[in-house]
C-alpha cells in the first residue's frame, strides 16, 4: 500500500535546525492495521503528513499505490490522494459552520460525485455510524465522541484505501477512546489499511503492528497480534 | 454543487459573527449606494436629449467670432442660418427656436409674465418629435398663430380646464391660438420651453411693419439670435453635410462683414464669423459656447465623478478585505479541513471570491433601499430632478450586475489570495501565523484611507469657509434691505410710476430701474473707443435710471453719478473699473465711445463718460468683474427691474407687506414678484454649494470608511498580538502599557497618515482657492479640524476594542 526509504525532514527555526524525521523505512501492505507510537517530538506528525501526501520529505523516498511521489507538485499529490486516503485529527477538526450532513459532505465537494450521489453516500455513512439523528447539527451540539466520530465518518464517506488518523482518541476519555477505536477497527476489518498514530502505548497495542519512533528514528517494529 | 456549501458557510459564518458581518455588510451596501448614486448621476448627465427621437442625428449650429479683441462664442446663430440649412444637401430638416424674452401674456383667465415662453419655425417638431399629448405637430404647423403648451405650464395657467383653443395675446402685439399639448421636457435636455408660439406670426407682424429696423432681420447675417437645428438625411455624415452648409453660409457672411465694415478684409480683420455643429447629445457637456438654453455640466466633473464612483468602490472593497481578514483566525481551521480534505488552491480562491460577490449581492439590496432614501438630499445637493419615476425604476440591470460583480470581485480578491495560500499543516498543528507583511499591507490601507477622509473634510471646511467669505465679500452693491422687483405684468410707464409711488410713501428710501439686476446676464455690446486706436470692445450694457447707483448702493472711483437733470441728455455714460481699465480711461482727456454694430440701423451713438463706478459684480467672484457700460434708461428700453433699499424705519417684512399692497392697488390680480440682494449672492455661489454638500457627503463616507477601517485594524492587531496581551495580563502589566505595545503600530500608520494628509489637503485646497478671481487664507484650523477629528477616533477605538479584549482575557 505505502512505503518509504530513507526518509529524512529538517525544519529550520531562525537559528535552530532539527531533524524530524532519519532514514524512515516503512512498509505497510494492504488491510494492515498500524500503530505509529512515539512521544511528543518523536517525528510523528511529520510522518503523518508525510504518509498522507500532506507534506514532501528533504529526501528519501515514498511510494503510494506503486507510486513515487516524494517530489510530486501539490496539485499532482491532491489527485493521488483525492478519494484514497481519510483522514483523522486528535481536535477533530470539524467546520464549525456546517452541519454533519455537510461537514461529512466536504471531502465529496471536491470529488466528481453528482448531488444525488453524495446524498446516497452521506446517508449511508450516517446511519452505519448511528449518527442519523444529529445529521442537521452543528458541531458544537455534539459530544467529543460524536464529534470525533463525525470525523471518522468523513474519512470514510468515499471508502479510501488508506486512512491515517492522528491520536484519534487524543482529546477522548477512556471509554470514548475505546469507542472510537472500534469503530476505526471495523473500518479497517472492512478492508481499509489503517495507520494511526499515538503516544500511548495501550493505545498502539490494539494495532496489529506498532512501530516506535524515538527522536525520529524507527527504534522498533513489532506484531502484535492477527485481528 | 460546491457553491451551495461555500454560501451554507457564509451564512453560518454570518449567525456566528453577528457584529463584524454586519458591520462588513452595512459598510459594503453604504459603499455600493455611494458608488451608485454618482454613477446614476453620471449616467443622468451623459444621456441628455436621448429620449428625441432620431436625437444622434440632430445637430446644433453656433457661432464663433471676433470683434476686436473681443471672441463670440455662442449657442445662438443668425436667423437666415436655419434657412440656409435647408438648403443643404443631406438635410432633411432645419428648424429654430427663439428666445421670447419675458412676456407678458394674456387669457380671459390669467395675465402672466412667462419667462419661457419661446418662438419656433411651424416645422419644429418635425425635428424635434415630441410627444404630444392633445393636438398634433400638423396643427401648429399649418397655423401661424398657433401656439402649444406644455402640460405643467398648462395646469400652472389654466388649472383643468382644456388649453385647446384658448386665445393668449403677447405683450398687446400677437395674438396665438393655443392649439396643442405636449408633454414636459425632461430635465435631462438642454431644450426649456412653457410656451412655443409659431415664428410666422411674428415674421407676418414685422412685414406689415415697413418702419420697423427688424423687417430686415431675415437677412441680417450678423444679428445672433436665433438657436438653429438641422436634422441629417440617412446616409450622409454631419461632417460632410456641415462642410457644405459652412461654406455656403460663410459666403454670405463675408458678403455683409465687407458691406458692413468696408475696410476690413473678410475673414482675417478684426471682424470674423464663423459657425460650428454640435450634436445635441453632447451640448450638455461639451458645448464650449455662451447662451446655452440651460446651464450644462462639465465633462471634467463627469470624469471627476466616475472616479470617485470607482474610488468609492475599491476604498469599500479595501474595507471589506480588512474586516474579513480581521479575526481570520476563524476560517483558517475551515480553509485547512477543506485543504486536507482536497480542495486545490483554486477551489478556496472560487470559495471565497463567490462569498465576497454573495455578500455584494446582498450589500446591492440595502444599497438599493439606501439609493431611495438617499436620492432627495442628492437632488438637492446636485441642483438637479432625478426621480424615481425616471430611470431609477427601470435601472440598468446589467450595469448593477457588473457593478456588484466587479465590488464583489475587488473585495474577495485579498481574501482569496491570502486564505488559498495558507499551509494546511501549520494550521492543524496550530502553528500558522500571519507574517508582519499582513500587517504592513493592512496598515499601508488604513493611512491611505485615513489620509483621504482627511483631505476631503479639510477640503471640505475650506469650501464652506470660501463660501462663507465670499457670501460676506464686497460685490460692489449693498444687500442690507435692498430687494429687486420683478417687473411683473406692468409696462415701463406703470413701473416708473409703482417706483414714484413708492418712494412717495416712505416705504423705500432710494429705487432705481434697470435692465439688469445682478445675478443676469446683460446685453454684451460692440463698443469702439474714439481714440486714434479705434478699438473695438465687448462690453456687457445696461440701462438705467438716476435711482439705481444710490438704491444698489454703488459707490464712484472717479467723476460722478447720474443726476435727475442727466435724463435728457442721453450721450451721457457711466462706466465700470472694469471698463475703465479695458478702455484705458483717462479722466483728463475728453474719452468717448461708440456703440457699433447692427442695432441701430441708421443712428450712431456716441456717448461721453461723466463717472467711473467701483466694480459691481453681476456675476459671482470667480472671474474678475465684466467690462460694463450703464447707459441711462431711455424711453425705448424696456425696463427689468426696480432695485429698491427699504426704509429702516419699519421691519422689513412689514415694509414688503406695504409694497406688495401698493402693487396690488396697482396691478388687480398681480403678486408682486421679489428678492433680496442677498439671494442673488447666494445664488452666485449655489454651485460652489453644492460642490461643497458633496464633498461634505464624501467626506463623510470617507470617514465612515476610514473608521470601519481602523477597528478593521484594531481587531486584526488584537488577534495578532493576543497570545502576548493574555500573557502579559496574567503578569499584571498595566493596561495603559499592553495597549500602548499593541496599538504602537496603529499609531504610527495614523500618524504616517497625518503627515502625508495635511501637505496634500494644503495643497489641493489651495488649487481649488485658486479658481477664484477672490478667495480667502485659509487658517490652520482647517487643517487641524480633521487631525483632532481622526486623532479622537483613533484613541477611542483602540481604547473600546483594548477594554474589550482584556475584559475577554480576564474572562
Amino acid at each position: 500500500m505505502i512505503y518509504t526509504r530513507n526518509l529524512k525532514k529538517l525544519y529550520k527555526s531562525r537559528e535552530v535546525e532539527t531533524m524530524a524525521l532519519i532514514n524512515v523505512n516503512i512498509d505497510i501492505d494492504e488491510g494492515e492495521f498500524v500503530a505509529v507510537a512515539g512521544p511528543a517530538g518523536s517525528g510523528k506528525s511529520s510522518l503523518f503528513n508525510i504518509l498522507g501526501l500532506l507534506d514532501t520529505p528533504d529526501s528519501g523516498e515514498v511510494f503510494f499505490m506503486g507510486k513515487e511521489c516524494s517530489r510530486l507538485s501539490q496539485n499532482k499529490r491532491i489527485s493521488l490522494r483525492r478519494g484514497n486516503i481519510g483522514y483523522m485529527f486528535k481536535d477533530f477538526n470539524l467546520v464549525d459552520e456546517l452541519s454533519v450532513y455537510n461537514n461529512i459532505e466536504l471531502p465529496l465537494l471536491y470529488m466528481p460525485y453528482s448531488r444525488k450521489d453524495r446524498q446516497k453516500m452521506v446517508s449511508e455513512i450516517l446511519y452505519k455510524f448511528k449518527l442519523d439523528h444529529k445529521r442537521n447539527n452543528y458541531p458544537e451540539e455534539l459530544t467529543r465522541l460524536q464529534q470525533q466520530t463525525v470525523g471518522l465518518a468523513r474519512a470514510t464517506v468515499y471508502n479510501p484505501k488508506l486512512i491515517l488518523a492522528d491520536e484519534p482518541a487524543g482529546s477522548l476519555d477512556s471509554t470514548g477512546g475505546g469507542m472510537i477505536f472500534e469503530l476505526i477497527s471495523s473500518v479497517n476489518e472492512a478492508g481499509t489499511t489503517v495507520i494511526f498514530f499515538t503516544n500511548s502505548i495501550s493505545e498502539a497495542q490494539r494495532a496489529s503492528r506498532i512501530i516506535r519512533l524515538f527522536d525520529g528514528h524507527i527504534v522498533t517494529e513489532a506484531i502484535q497480534k492477527e485481528i | 454543487m460546491q457553491i451551495s456549501n461555500f454560501i451554507k458557510t457564509l451564512f453560518r459564518n454570518i449567525l456566528l459573527h453577528r457584529g463584524l458581518s454586519l458591520l462588513t455588510l452595512l459598510g459594503l451596501s453604504l459603499g455600493i449606494a455611494m458608488g451608485l448614486l454618482v454613477l446614476i448621476y453620471v449616467y443622468f448627465e451623459s444621456n441628455y436629449d436621448r429620449f428625441i427621437p432620431h436625437s444622434e442625428s440632430i445637430y446644433r449650429l453656433n457661432s464663433y467670432g471676433k470683434i476686436g479683441e473681443d471672441t463670440i462664442y455662442s449657442a445662438l446663430s443668425p436667423i437666415p442660418l436655419a434657412l440656409e440649412s435647408k438648403r443643404t444637401e443631406g438635410v432633411r430638416s432645419a428648424t429654430r427656436l427663439m428666445p421670447g424674452l419675458s412676456r407678458v401674456i394674456e387669457s380671459k383667465h390669467f395675465r402672466s409674465l412667462e419667462s419661457n415662453f419661446f418662438y419656433a419655425d411651424s416645422n419644429f417638431f418635425e425635428v424635434f418629435d415630441l410627444p404630444f399629448l392633445m393636438g398634433s405637430k400638423e396643427d401648429f404647423r399649418n397655423d401661424a398663430n398657433a401656439a402649444i403648451i406644455t402640460v405643467s405650464a398648462s395646469q400652472r395657467l389654466f388649472g383643468y380646464r382644456n388649453p385647446i383653443g384658448e386665445r393668449l395675446k403677447l405683450d398687446n402685439e400677437i395674438d396665438y391660438t393655443i392649439k396643442a399639448v405636449v408633454e414636459d421636457i425632461p430635465v435631462n435636455s438642454h431644450l426649456r420651453f412653457d410656451i412655443l408660439g409659431n415664428w410666422a406670426a411674428v415674421e407676418r407682424t414685422i412685414s406689415q411693419d415697413t418702419l420697423s429696423q427688424q423687417r430686415t432681420m431675415d437677412r441680417n447675417w450678423l444679428y445672433l439670435n436665433s438657436y438653429s437645428y438641422y436634422l441629417l438625411e440617412d446616409g450622409f455624415t454631419n461632417e460632410e453635410v456641415f462642410a457644405r452648409l459652412a461654406n455656403q453660409a460663410m459666403k454670405k457672411v463675408n458678403i455683409q462683414i465687407e458691406e458692413a465694415f468696408g475696410s476690413e478684409p473678410p475673414g482675417s480683420g478684426s471682424v470674423q464669423l464663423n459657425f460650428g455643429s454640435i450634436a445635441i447629445h453632447d451640448i450638455n457637456l461639451y458645448s464650449d459656447v455662451n447662451n446655452e438654453l440651460k446651464d450644462g455640466s462639465n465633462p471634467i466633473y463627469i470624469k471627476a465623478f466616475t472616479a470617485i464612483a470607482f474610488f468609492i468602490l475599491i476604498v469599500t472593497a479595501i474595507n471589506f478585505m480588512n474586516l474579513t481578514t480581521a479575526r481570520s483566525s476563524r476560517r483558517f481551521k475551515e480553509v485547512a479541513v477543506r485543504k486536507v480534505f482536497f480542495a486545490r488552491r483554486k477551489d478556496i480562491i472560487i470559495q471565497f471570491l463567490t462569498e465576497a460577490i454573495v455578500y455584494s449581492f446582498m450589500a446591492l439590496f440595502l444599497a438599493l433601499v439606501l439609493v431611495e432614501l438617499f436620492l432627495p438630499a442628492f437632488n438637492t445637493l446636485f441642483n438637479i430632478n432625478m426621480s424615481t419615476r425616471g430611470f431609477i425604476q427601470r435601472p440598468d440591470l446589467l450595469w448593477l450586475i457588473i457593478i456588484t460583480l466587479f465590488t464583489g470581485m475587488m473585495a474577495g480578491s485579498y481574501p482569496a489570495l491570502f486564505y488559498s495560500g495558507l499551509n494546511p499543516i501549520s494550521i492543524i498543528k496550530g502553528s500558522s501565523k500571519i507574517k508582519k507583511a499582513g500587517i504592513l499591507v493592512r496598515g499601508f490601507l488604513v493611512t491611505a484611507q485615513v489620509a483621504l477622509s482627511i483631505l476631503l473634510i479639510s477640503l471640505t471646511l475650506v469650501m464652506y469657509g470660501q463660501l462663507s467669505f465670499l457670501k460676506n465679500a464686497d460685490h460692489g452693491f449693498s444687500t442690507k434691505n435692498t430687494i429687486v422687483i420683478e417687473r411683473g405684468v406692468s409696462t415701463p410707464q406703470e413701473l416708473r410710476d409703482f417706483k414714484k409711488e413708492i418712494i412717495r410713501t416712505g416705504i423705500v428710501q432710494q429705487a432705481g430701474i434697470a435692465h439688469f439686476s445682478p445675478g443676469e446676464d446683460g446685453n454684451i455690446i460692440s463698443f469702439r473707443s474714439t481714440d486714434e486706436e479705434e478699438r473695438v470692445m465687448l462690453m456687457a450694457t445696461n440701462y438705467v435710471d438716476d435711482g439705481f447707483f444710490k438704491a444698489i448702493g454703488a459707490t464712484t472711483a472717479l467723476g460722478r453719478l447720474y443726476e435727475a437733470s442727466d435724463t435728457s441728455d442721453v450721450t451721457k455714460i457711466i462706466i465700470n473699473e472694469s471698463a475703465a481699465r479695458m478702455i484705458q480711461f483717462c479722466p483728463e482727456s475728453n474719452h468717448q465711445i461708440e456703440l457699433v454694430g447692427g442695432r441701430t440701423d441708421d443712428e450712431t451713438y456716441v456717448y461721453n463718460i461723466i463717472g467711473v463706478v467701483h466694480d459691481i459684480y453681476f456675476e459671482n467672484m470667480k472671474n474678475p468683474a465684466r467690462p460694463m457700460v450703464f447707459i441711462q434708461n431711455h424711453r425705448n428700453q424696456s425696463p427689468g427691474h426696480i432695485i429698491a433699499r427699504l426704509s429702516t424705519a419699519y421691519p422689513k417684512e412689514e415694509s414688503i407687506k406695504k409694497l406688495n399692497a401698493v402693487w396690488e392697488t396697482k396691478f388687480e390680480g398681480s403678486t408682486m414678484q421679489h428678492h433680496t440682494l442677498q439671494k442673488v449672492i447666494d445664488n452666485f455661489y449655489s454651485e460652489e454649494k453644492r460642490f461643497a454638500g458633496i464633498a461634505f457627503m464624501f467626506s463623510l463616507l470617507a470617514y465612515l470608511l476610514s473608521v470601519m477601517s481602523q477597528i478593521g485594524f484594531a481587531a486584526f492587531l488584537l488577534y495578532y498580538h493576543h497570545k502576548n496581551i493574555r500573557l502579559k495580563t496574567i503578569f499584571t502589566a498595566p493596561y495603559k502599557r499592553i495597549m500602548m505595545e499593541t496599538f504602537s503600530s496603529f499609531g504610527i500608520f495614523v500618524a504616517l497618515s497625518l503627515l502625508v494628509s495635511i501637505p496634500l489637503s494644503i495643497h489641493t485646497s489651495n488649487i481649488w482657492l485658486s479658481g477664484f478671481y477672490k478667495s480667502f487664507n485659509p487658517s490652520w484650523c482647517y487643517f487641524l479640524i480633521p487631525v483632532v477629528l481622526i486623532a479622537s477616533t483613533y484613541i477611542l477605538i483602540t481604547y473600546v476594542a483594548g477594554k474589550r479584549e482584556i475584559n475577554k482575557t480576564f474572562k
